[in-house]
């Protein structure tokens, strides 16, 4: 990519058009490349994945001129080619320290707490007690309840586990967000 | 699409998220999040299991090491720490876990699907609502003599003490409130508990004796379930020496919330 280059509406329009002619099928596609790229970086151990995935986007932006005719293919894969360089970069600029593990005082716990019990308040009867029921107990006993969980909500062990991910995701969210952080 | 091969594949998306994984072996398990849902589910549960593990202390040394210097350096993974803690810590502070299974079964028995034995349902419903029915008659003209709910506290547990504090949702529907405070040992033939609601002297229990309960030491208080509004609650637990002094000897927390679900989380019911 051209140093200085600025994604344009113009670059915008024609990355969405590559990905799909229906614009609003292209707006999801985009964000969900996006999301996965995140995630990739994330996996990574990056400390900007954010950054990351936005600059590989841009970057593929900037190259669509000369592919954009003639490449043929699954765009995923041409975006992961252009991730990974930019990964590469990332790792060369930048040297990964580590990192003091987060400790929470009192005061921080006690609104945790209090956010947790807000959170868990919002949520349906049913899916609440499936998040407790899910994440408490240890070892076998955990592994035996959450057998008898799976077998009562007529599920697989592991489209439990997902539901219960799931559950602690948009948990992890409404906490975050009582406590006025972002993490979006 | 390809199907899901949980334990093979979950352990290699956990050796990905240590980053232990060989290059071309993590290129093919990306090329997978980006095409497929499943995977990326899986990336998810799996980071939120390593967490865990590593908050309950279950991850081996090398496992552990990799965490630390690898996976928490995004802020995204170190909030799912703090969240995954606090998550552990909320549940470690609610009542015993083997009640909870037992409300479990009656949660969730109602979505096991067998159709066979709608009709015997329909019969039990009339006459569970029926019964219900009379309890709560009988509970609102009897007070104490309706169900008991019981709690066991630990001692020395306070908000200054990593955060554990035992949390009961108001206990409105039972009749009284059976509270077992864990005694490690039995210095006194008589003891007094004082019982507070944010430091005012709500009452005081005298002459109590310690008694055993399947192998535990414990001091048993009956308290009325009315007077367990939502607030924080403290009890005092004093000893009576031979000479007739009172000497302090543990503090005692309970935190009643205000209800959410209907029932309370109970350690048990009798």
């Amino acid at each position: 990519m051209k140093k200085n280059w600025v994604l344009s509406q113009e670059s915008f329009d024609a990355l969405l058009k590559w990905l799909s002619a229906d614009r609003d099928q292209a707006g999801r596609i985009y964000e969900e490349i996006r999301q996965r790229l995140i995630r990739i970086f994330t996996a990574r151990a990056c400390t900007e994945a954010e950054d990351l995935a936005d600059e590989t986007m841009n970057r593929v932006a900037s190259k669509l001129p000369e592919i954009g005719g003639t490449y043929s293919g699954d765009p995923a894969v041409y975006f992961y080619a252009v991730a990974n360089n930019v990964h590469l970069e990332f790792l060369r600029r930048k040297t990964p320290t580590p990192i003091p593990i987060p400790i929470d005082d009192t005061a921080d716990m006690e609104d945790r707490f209090r956010c947790l019990e807000e959170c868990l308040g919002v949520l349906s009867a049913d899916n609440r007690e499936l998040v407790i029921q899910y994440y408490q107990d240890e070892r076998q006993a955990r592994i035996d309840r959450r057998k008898l969980l799976a077998r009562r909500l007529g599920i697989a062990p592991n489209a439990l586990r997902i539901r219960a991910c799931r559950i602690r995701a948009s948990l992890l969210k409404c906490v975050e967000n009582c406590l006025g952080e972002n993490i979006d | 699409m390809k199907i899901w091969k949980r334990n093979t594949d979950s352990d290699e998306v956990r050796q990905y998220l240590l980053g232990n994984l060989s290059e071309s072996a993590r290129e093919r398990l990306e090329r997978r999040v980006l095409d497929e849902t499943g995977v990326t589910d899986e990336v998810q549960a799996s980071e939120d299991e390593l967490i865990d593990q590593y908050l309950g202390g279950r991850l081996n040394a090398k496992e552990r090491k990799r965490f630390e210097s690898f996976f928490l350096l995004p802020k995204e993974r170190q909030q799912k720490l703090r969240f995954g803690r606090t998550l552990q810590k909320y549940l470690d502070s609610l009542p015993s876990v083997k009640a909870d299974q037992e409300t479990g079964k009656s949660r969730f028995r109602w979505f096991e699907p067998r159709p066979v034995l709608a009709a015997s349902l329909l019969v039990i419903c009339l006459s569970v609502l029926s019964a219900l029915w009379w309890i709560n008659h009988r509970r609102v003209t009897t007070g104490l003599n309706g169900q008991t709910l019981a709690i066991t506290l630990d001692p020395g547990s306070s908000r200054a003490n990593d955060g554990r504090t035992q949390r009961i949702e108001v206990p409105a529907a039972y009749g009284a409130v059976e509270v077992q405070l864990e005694m490690a040992s039995n210095e006194y033939r008589l003891y007094e508990v004082e019982l507070l609601r944010e430091r005012q002297l709500l009452n005081t229990y005298k002459a109590l004796q310690a008694q055993n309960k399947n192998g535990r030491l414990v001091m048993v208080l009956v308290i009325p379930a009315q007077l367990l509004e939502p607030g924080d609650y403290t009890f005092r637990l004093s000893g009576t020496t031979n000479s007739g002094q009172i000497e302090y000897k543990d503090q005692y927390q309970l935190r009643v919330t205000p209800a959410q679900s209907g029932s309370p989380k109970v350690s048990e019911t009798f």
